[in-house]
């Protein structure tokens, strides 16, 4: 164990920091929700700055396509536990701390569960579902939400914290329906940017746990990194917030499918188990890709049409309404959306979205 | 006519335009951004009674979730 004082000097010596401010690093708690791009800057930084206890929670797997801005993941790592490679990777750098993981989503059940033990939430996810959930969760319990996204060359940064000023909703009350937002996998991203910003989200934790200088609480940082531009905007607490305003209506967790436009009964979901079926048993169906080209690189299913999901409605006319249509994308998530579009443009036969997408079917 | 600087650019829109008519004429879906007018986030139920003078300065941000 090396001396703490050795360590920390760096730290130390800032005034807004000092010992004190150490030792409260050392023996905080704090949470990151998805181990990705944003997430593993945030885990570095935490671990090196001494964070004593650190979560993380994520679900998912390292892929190949992670490693381009995935910091903690190399080569020998695909298809492995995120989370359980991230704990082994930060313990290198620190063994004096405590690393928690939990290899599973966070949903409405677990949430509170979880994220209670914890006094700084550092959103890190990839989809409206998870970041509304965690707000609503954050509000809940009462601790501060440290809340990043990314976007091909830009990010924005804030610090929700109800007890101070405005919470996720008050900054964005309605969640947009999924297609119409492009995700990281789907839009691109530099993987430099994920690094930035996510090094700004754990310079807000340590500022938070420190006291130190003044929080993105109540404002937005934008960074245009394409032409090199940052801009801050005020965010006010709005007194109409459903969540934290002077009549709430959420006092526990919702359905985040649900508020997020991805609701059960329109999700008309087969798995790849089921699709194989299907297509073993020559049964009448139609594939329908619609990922993007730069996701193509393999042609899972050489039979299928290729359209875009902005031209989809086109396909209202062309599809054979007796054979059932099955939508593929790369995540399963645009598919959805293309079932519900064409279900709203009036189309009447039987349609399917791939679950997962074609990432899980060929795993 | 009304001057407004939208997203740093100088631009001439129409008079008593609200930011969702703005959003509308540009085919942009409201919830899919973040709005800021004078360097302030507009909520998105504000957006239809929010109307623009000359000199505001108004910021479409793309309302993402990536991580």
């Amino acid at each position: 164990m090396h001396n703490f004082y050795e360590r920390y000097k760096s730290h130390i010596l800032l005034e807004e920091i000092g010992i004190s401010g150490q030792e409260c690093i050392k023996s905080s708690r704090v949470i990151i929700v998805g181990a990705g791009g944003l997430g593993c800057p945030v885990a570095v930084y935490l671990a090196s700055a001494g964070v004593g206890n650190i979560g993380i929670i994520d679900f998912d797997n390292v892929d190949v396509s992670n490693l381009q801005r995935q910091i903690l993941y190399g080569d020998k790592d695909v298809g492995k536990s995120k989370v359980e490679i991230a704990k082994e990777k930060i313990e290198r750098l620190n063994s004096e701390i405590k690393v928690i993981t939990y290899n599973e989503k966070l949903t409405s059940l677990n949430a509170l569960e979880v994220l209670k033990n914890y006094d700084v939430v550092v959103d890190a996810a990839d989809n409206f579902q998870t970041r509304y959930l965690v707000n609503d969760a954050c509000a809940i319990i009462g601790i501060p939400d440290v809340w990043a996204s990314v976007y091909r060359f830009e990010g924005q940064v804030s610090v929700f914290d109800v007890k101070k000023c405005a919470c996720y909703r008050c900054f964005h009350p309605v969640s947009p329906k999924p297609g119409n937002v492009p995700s990281c996998g789907e839009s691109g991203i530099v993987g430099a940017i994920t690094g930035i910003i996510g090094s700004i989200q754990a310079c807000e934790v340590i500022k938070i746990i420190t006291g130190a200088g003044n929080s993105l609480i109540g404002r937005l940082l934008y960074l245009d990194a394409l032409n090199m531009v940052a801009k801050e905007f005020k965010i006010a607490k709005d007194s109409k917030c459903v969540l934290c305003g002077k009549n709430p209506s959420i006092k526990e967790l919702i359905d985040y499918d649900e508020f997020c436009h991805i609701s059960e009964s329109s999700k008309n979901e087969i798995t790849s188990d089921e699709l194989n079926i299907k297509i073993k048993n020559n049964k009448n169906i139609q594939l329908i890709d619609i990922r993007e080209e730069n996701d193509k690189n393999d042609l899972v299913f050489p039979q299928a049409a290729t359209i875009s999901l902005k031209n989809i409605v086109f396909l209202k006319d062309k599809l054979n309404k007796n054979f059932d249509a099955i939508f593929v994308c790369k995540y399963g998530y645009k598919s959805i959306y293309a079932v519900q579009l064409l279900k709203e443009s009036g189309y009447k036969g039987k349609m399917y979205s791939l679950k997962g997408g074609t990432l899980k079917y060929l795993k | 006519m009304v001057t407004i600087k939208l997203n740093g650019k100088d631009g001439i829109i129409g008079e008593n335009l609200s930011l969702l008519e703005i959003l509308k004429e540009r085919n942009i879906i409201p919830e899919t951004v973040v709005v800021a007018l004078n360097m302030k986030v507009i909520n998105q139920n504000e957006l239809e009674k929010t109307f623009l003078s000359d000199g505001d300065s108004v910021e479409i941000l793309r309302f993402v979730a990536g991580g």
